[in-house]
């Protein structure tokens, strides 16, 4: 059947006043470039299978930063993930020497279970090298983050003051992956290490907001973090300090994450906070 | 800097929804988020509808566009399950209660999209020329007979448009081939340049955006297109031009 004029038809053609935002010019660009961002959240270097159209040096990286309006970059090296963290982390710091908008993260595992050097004196090198924040893949590396197994590192983080981005690799909302038990007792055991998660969003929120509110140092980065208002809900709820702008940049697309912070309703400085100033402040915390 | 072109939402849902936290799922929430991002409509289904009270969930998004008709767009959601009410209520929503698309959702209802209980809707779509919204269409075969035979009926693949622009794609040839099929842009993340990708595959005037707000931040689902390298007369296209097509009108608000 096909549908008769109804009351209903004629009320959708009513006027109503200009709708904001509509017809007109924004340069969104320009809004992302007044503010101070520092992506938490990238790499660089050959991967199996890269993304077509994507980028493999630092340089480019620079250039597509430059493309978004990002001013500096915590990166780690492809080849610290999918190969080898040593050798991975040296081609980092030597890769990015004459980058200063490029900031190193190491890849790390538990080091006490390679038998070759304790947590302590790595973390220890790590800091004197100018690295100021580690990152690990728990699931895609095979360990637990658990205090029989991770304890050691995260005390010696802890100690540093470095932060530590935990990464379970979550490719969906909806995947139930990560050992939330042992999320709560790595920030139980260690209430000062600033634990940063990874790619966490919409299908985790009664997780996270229930750990956010036991652990003041839990944070989240925010290239997944796409809940409706989520950035608004969680300035409001913890404070703007909980969350570090990042893009997992080439891995997914920057302009996302970009867009959310930079259109949010949040203050402008907790959108400060947000796109950079949290991140600097605590790599600064972890060299002073 | 870009021109500012007419942003209409061809995916949102209104409300609660169990199965994820939906932190602000109310109408006047929705329009903050709007209003910050400058979108001028969105198109609703709302989540009871699609999960429970089919009847009383459409109740609900019309007694939005009601309020807010100029900001919020009418899906009626079609339940397969309930053959006898299909056009019984496909007649109300349309006849009475303003709704200017239909959606399907083939995953929650858990009926295949060539079942036979989804043909009087794809009828009624192709005899009223009207926007399909489906989640979830099976395989090329099925979206490739529909299309064919319901050339009236404008079908919307909603999420298609997270292809990573490497594995196969075969539903994609559709959309860049069939004049009546379109792709959505709703997910969660997006792979790099993978919405350059997808245009360059099936044409900017084939992609439409939506953003499965509030489910999803639309500010987000807006960057990635907004800070693409896309050109202006793309991004026009693919944030409303097209689904303003599809609503057969010229402009929106409609007249206006």
């Amino acid at each position: 059947m096909r549908i008769a004029d109804s009351p209903a038809a004629s009320l959708q053609g009513q006027r109503s006043l200009p709708v904001r935002g509509c017809c007109s010019t924004r340069d969104l660009h320009l809004e992302a470039a007044a503010l101070p961002f520092f992506d938490a959240n990238c790499f660089f270097g050959r991967v199996s299978r890269p993304q077509p159209g994507s980028f493999e040096t630092a340089s480019d990286l620079l250039a597509e930063m430059d493309r978004l309006g990002i001013g500096e970059a915590l990166t780690y090296h492809a080849e610290a993930r999918w190969h080898s963290p040593d050798y991975g982390n040296a081609l980092l710091l030597t890769d990015i020497a004459s980058e200063p908008r490029l900031h190193p993260c190491w890849v790390l595992t538990p080091p006490e279970t390679a038998g070759k050097v304790t947590s302590a004196h790595l973390v220890e090198t790590m800091i004197q090298r100018g690295v100021g924040a580690v990152r690990v893949f728990p699931r895609e590396h095979r360990f637990s983050i658990s205090e029989w197994c991770l304890g050691p590192l995260a005390a010696a983080l802890e100690a540093a003051g470095a932060p530590l981005f935990v990464d379970f690799g979550r490719r969906h909302w909806g995947e139930d992956i990560v050992p939330w038990d042992e999320v709560d007792g790595l920030c139980q055991a260690h209430p000062e290490l600033p634990v940063v998660l990874v790619h966490e969003s919409f299908g985790s929120l009664h997780y996270l907001f229930a750990l956010m509110s036991r652990h003041p140092r839990l944070m989240i980065e925010t290239s997944y973090f796409v809940p409706h208002q989520g950035l608004e809900e969680v300035c409001s709820r913890f404070g703007a300090e909980r969350l570090l702008f990042g893009t997992s940049m080439p891995m997914w697309d920057g302009g996302a994450p970009l867009g959310n912070v930079v259109m949010s309703t949040v203050s402008a400085e907790d959108k400060r906070r947000i796109a950079g100033d949290n991140l600097r402040r605590l790599l600064a915390e972890a060299q002073g | 800097m870009r021109n500012v072109p007419l942003i209409l939402d061809a995916h949102g849902h209104l409300g609660d929804w169990s199965r994820s936290a939906v932190l602000h799922g109310a109408a006047e929430d929705m329009l903050v988020s709007m209003d910050a991002a400058g979108i001028a409509a969105t198109a609703l289904s709302s989540f009871q509808a699609l999960e429970t009270d089919f009847r009383a969930g459409n109740d609900m998004v019309a007694a939005t566009v009601a309020r807010y008709p100029n900001r919020f767009i009418g899906y009626a959601t079609a339940n397969p399950n309930y053959p006898d009410s299909l056009l019984p209520e496909l007649e109300r929503c349309f006849g009475e209660l303003g709704m200017r698309g239909i959606k399907i959702h083939t995953d929650i209802h858990r009926y295949p999209f060539s079942g036979p209980n989804y043909q009087p809707v794809l009828q009624f779509a192709h005899e009223n020329e009207l926007p399909v919204l489906i989640h979830g269409v099976g395989g090329y075969e099925d979206l490739s007979a529909a299309s064919e035979r319901y050339e009236q009926a404008n079908l919307i693949i909603a999420h298609l448009g997270r292809w990573d622009g490497i594995k196969d794609e075969p539903l994609l040839d559709l959309v860049a081939t069939r004049h009546n099929v379109y792709c959505d842009l709703a997910i969660s993340v997006g792979d790099y340049r993978g919405f350059e990708r997808l245009v360059a595959r099936v044409g900017a005037e084939k992609v439409i955006w939506g953003s499965d707000s509030p489910l999803h931040e639309p500010r987000a689902e807006l960057g990635r297109v907004w800070f693409s390298t896309c050109s202006d007369a793309e991004v026009s296209l693919v944030l409303g031009g097209n689904f303003l097509r599809l609503l057969k009108l010229d402009t929106w608000p409609p007249g206006g």
